[in-house]
């Protein structure tokens, strides 16, 4: 089963301008001006962007159509509820052991067994009844 | 080219050609050999006699080799011809062999997949005579079954062959036969071990049912050894390899499953126990407000693959409680109609939490289904948006049986009929889409989705098996009818099934 992260995060338009929710609109626009300019330039510091649920391709498309969403203060507030990110990463930062990532645990979390994950199965299995393999 | 079904006609029509072949052989025989010579010396007795002699060596010699294709045809097909891929000689083996007198045609197609699977690529002609031949029988049983399962494997799908031969298991009745039995039950221990499910090896293995295959009881040996549950020594490890074929292939196997200690007692069920909150203290520091808190869980969740080895009970209720909190709290809120304020929307803030709320609930929802934990009893008492997250997964749910449900229902109605393997599998789709619900949804679901599906399945049942004769496939249906019934107390659908499968030989 793939895991398919909603929207909502990976295409959060403060994600994909790297902007903080509270910026005004100005700035918000000046930054995707400065996201626009860069890409077309080609430079790798903008080819990305990062989300809580792992690192998103930027394209021109996705900043144009991050703008366009902010421009809306309705959606743009509900993005920003989304993207409450900020404070999160503040009171990690504060938190005794600095550096630590609230959207990504250290490890892999090692997940109790369950009858799907008891271990590396056997490559050639259906070999051993002389069938071939599905 | 599709194959021909061998019906009774078709055999007594050939039996007759075989006798009016072995007459004109004694005949020319006769005529050409001594015969001829003796018809040259003009003694019409002498002629009739030696002419009656040759027709009687000829159909003796007939009646032998039907007598040794019936006897030695099935052990001739499956040891030779199967193994060398040859799928047509080894099906026309099948079709007249004693074992298979029962179900000759189920025979022919399992020997036809059978040597399909052994060849290096699929083949789609063949798979096509397996679906004739499974299309051919007046009532389908476990040889038609796994032969069209095996097919599929062939294909490439899988899943759906695993299906298939999950219900090849259940096939009740004279078609009930035990190699195609053993067949099913080998593939799923091969599929299972591939995919490293070892307790779901064990499992088949203890099943009751025809004896396995040797290297589906080595494989068993040791899937026991990796699941931790009562295992052969190293000694009945080396037995169940000597005693199975493909040593080479199966060396590795042997090696890993000695190397894993043994245990004598059963590990305890690590599912049981998940530690509460345990899921949280491995996601590092978590933001201590409410609305961040959640959020940092919720992005750590949503992203996980694959989710249903991850987003255990206790992790998921962590989830759900981070978000009660939310709501309990107002912490959207207020954050929502302080923003709202400077952007000039604020008798807007409102609605747009309320659909902010909605979307998590959507989330939740869809971690529960995708993650197969239910959220029903993780958290006591259930929050707003646990409540709002319940709901989604129930209708969601219900909406997937009640479809399906219904065109069963309306199937049955119209008399649309399917092939009998496809029939088996709009019903086991049925089964296993109930299954999961009530899995996820509890009794409850289970009580309100029983009825619509007691009501299509039971009719479904009775058209198999009043109209169509499809015995072997109506009565697991019926039985679990029965058992479902059992499980959610509905008193009038236990009575009728009871009458069915009592009257009807259950």
């Amino acid at each position: 089963m793939a895991a398919t992260p909603p929207p909502r995060f990976a295409h959060n338009p403060f994600f994909v301008l790297g902007a903080e929710p509270d910026r005004p609109r100005v700035e918000l626009e000046r930054e995707g001006q400065k996201l626009l300019g860069m890409l077309e330039l080609g430079l790798r510091s903008a080819a990305t962007y990062a989300t809580p649920t792992g690192p998103e391709a930027r394209t021109p498309e996705a900043v144009r159509a991050a703008l366009a969403e902010l421009r809306a203060p309705e959606k743009r507030l509900l993005h920003e509820l989304w993207a409450s990110f900020a404070r999160a990463e503040a009171d990690a930062d504060a938190s005794a052991s600095a550096g630590a990532d609230p959207f990504r645990s250290p490890a892999q979390p090692s997940a109790p067994k369950s009858d799907d994950d008891e271990g590396p199965g056997i490559a050639g299995a259906f070999a051993l009844f002389g069938w071939r393999r599905p | 080219m599709s194959a021909r079904p061998w019906t009774r006609a078709g055999r007594r029509r050939s039996a007759l050609a075989l006798v009016a072949a072995a007459l004109l052989v004694g005949g020319l025989v006769g005529r050409l050999g001594a015969g001829g010579a003796i018809a040259r010396r003009g003694d019409p007795a002498l002629v009739f006699a030696v002419l009656m002699v040759l027709v009687t060596v000829g159909l003796t010699l007939l009646g032998l080799l039907i007598t040794l294709r019936g006897a030695f045809g099935w052990p001739l097909a499956r040891f030779v011809l199967i193994p060398l891929g040859l799928g047509r000689p080894a099906a026309y083996l099948a079709r007249h062999a004693n074992q298979w007198q029962r179900d000759p045609e189920g025979g022919a197609a399992l020997a036809e997949a059978l040597a399909l699977l052994r060849r290096p690529r699929h083949d789609p002609a063949a798979a096509e005579r397996i679906a004739a031949l499974v299309d051919s029988v007046a009532t389908i049983g476990a040889a038609g079954i796994t032969a069209s399962a095996l097919a599929s494997a062939s294909r490439g799908d899988r899943d759906g062959a695993r299906e298939l031969l999950l219900g090849a298991l259940e096939i009740e009745g004279t078609k009930a036969l035990p190699f195609p039995q053993r067949i099913a039950r080998a593939w799923l221990i091969a599929d299972a071990a591939e995919r490293g499910r070892w307790r779901r090896v064990v499992e088949l293995a203890d099943a009751r049912g025809p004896a396995l295959p040797a290297s589906a009881r080595l494989l068993a040996g040791a899937a026991a050894r990796f699941a931790g549950t009562h295992s052969p020594t190293d000694t009945g490890l080396w037995i169940l390899w000597l005693l199975s074929p493909g040593h080479k292939d199966s060396r590795p196997l042997l090696e890993r499953a000695i190397a894993t200690p043994r245990v004598l007692h059963r590990r305890p069920d690590l599912e049981e126990a998940p530690a509460r909150g345990g899921g949280v203290d491995e996601l590092g520091p978590l933001p201590s407000e409410p609305l961040p808190r959640a959020l940092a869980l919720h992005a750590h969740w949503i992203a996980r693959d694959p989710l249903h080895l991850r987003l255990v009970p206790s992790r998921l209720g962590d989830l759900c409680r981070a978000w009660d909190e939310v709501h309990r709290s107002g912490a959207a809120r207020r954050q929502a109609e302080a923003r709202a304020a400077r952007l000039g929307i604020l008798g807007q803030a409102e609605a747009i939490v309320e659909r902010f709320h909605d979307e998590v609930a959507a989330d939740l929802a869809d971690l529960s289904l995708r993650s197969g934990v239910a959220i029903a009893g993780l958290v006591d008492p259930p929050g707003e948006l646990s409540q709002r997250a319940i709901f989604r997964v129930r209708s969601q749910l219900l909406e997937g049986v009640e479809e399906l449900a219904e065109t069963m229902e309306s199937r049955t109605v119209d008399k649309r009929a399917l092939p009998a393997v496809e029939e088996w599998r709009a019903w086991s789709e049925l089964r296993r889409r109930y299954e999961r619900a009530g899995a996820l949804g509890g009794l409850d679901l289970r009580r309100l989705m029983f009825p619509q599906v007691h009501r299509s399945a039971c009719n479904f049942a009775v058209w198999l098996w009043n109209e169509r004769k499809e015995t072997g496939i109506a009565k697991p249906i019926f039985r679990w009818l029965l058992t479902e019934a059992e499980a959610v107390g509905d008193e009038a659908a236990i009575d009728l099934q009871r009458r069915n499968l009592g009257v009807k030989g259950g």
